[in-house]
């Protein structure tokens, strides 16, 4: 019988960027149980049936209530072992814009603040899984 | 049964293999469509790794230095287990230049095509029309 632990998770991230090239961060709440408090992409798990471009959209929407378009796929994936606690997942970044609205924290459980940062307030910043890895190899940081 | 509703897509790792400047596509009687060879990963399994056995279990060659090119999704029905599965598709190309042993449980059929020919074979699977569309310009 097969066992969700015996898949990788899909994963989605937003590299959402303005007109100025700053990268829209969100700080996780502190209740997070994977690494609360710390900076990261606007992200989430992919559903059964849904896109990607659907899955990144339902993310801005839902922490940050924003609209955004799809840009491009970096066209890299991330599946360290180690790039979740607890979980193997495979993450797909892409390069977004907002589309529509402003951000703002949408959804206080998971996200305690949301703003843009410019690249070298993200040099020394700490972030959240292999964020950080996704916007050097990108060369934003 | 908790794999009857899994709450996320089933990734597939599949390869475009390259022999002498053709590719390998079969016809997979689970789904009574054409497709390039490929499988899902297992367990903590890291998706080169789940490439490398995948293509050592179908077509009996050993690969190196797979490329990922990028991805498509899909819905396909699985015919034994009479139900959809949704998947995302990862795709990497690689070059033999050994002969291939292709499994035909995996292949009732197969044909080598140039590239350009992959998206006009007739029934193909979702995840190739939606990684072609994807990546319209792609050339190998």
């Amino acid at each position: 019988m097969e066992n969700i632990k015996d898949h990788p998770w899909v994963g989605v991230d937003n590299i959402i960027l303005n007109d100025e090239g700053h990268i829209l961060l969100m700080k996780r709440s502190e209740s997070e149980r994977n690494f609360p408090g710390k900076w990261g992409l606007i992200s989430g798990m992919m559903d059964w049936g849904e896109t990607v471009e659907g899955a990144l959209k339902r993310e801005a929407m839902e922490e940050v209530g924003v609209e955004i378009e799809v840009v491009r796929f970096t066209g890299r994936y991330y599946d360290a072992l180690n790039r979740h606690p607890t979980k193997t997942t495979i993450c797909l970044p892409h390069i977004c814009k907002i589309s529509k609205g402003t951000p703002k924290v949408n959804q206080p459980e998971e996200v305690q603040d949301v703003r843009w940062f410019k690249p070298s307030e993200i040099e020394d910043l700490d972030m959240a899984y292999d964020h950080k890895q996704m916007l050097i190899d990108e060369g934003l940081v | 049964m908790i794999d009857d509703n899994p709450n996320f897509p089933r990734i597939i790792c599949s390869a475009f293999i390259e022999k002498d400047g053709k590719f390998l596509v079969v016809n997979d009687p689970k789904f009574g469509a054409w497709r390039v060879p490929g499988g899902k990963p297992e367990g903590d399994e890291r998706l080169e790794k789940a490439l490398e056995r995948e293509m050592q279990e179908e077509v009996g060659v050993k690969i190196e230095n797979p490329k990922f090119l990028g991805y498509g999704q899909d819905s396909m029905y699985l015919i034994p287990k009479k139900k959809t599965v949704s998947r995302l598709l990862m795709f990497f190309h690689v070059k033999v230049d050994q002969e291939l042993t292709i499994d035909p449980t995996e292949a009732s059929e197969h044909k080598w095509v140039k590239f350009e020919e992959i998206k006009n074979v007739k029934n193909i699977e979702g995840g190739l029309v939606d990684f072609f569309n994807r990546n319209p310009n792609i050339q190998l």
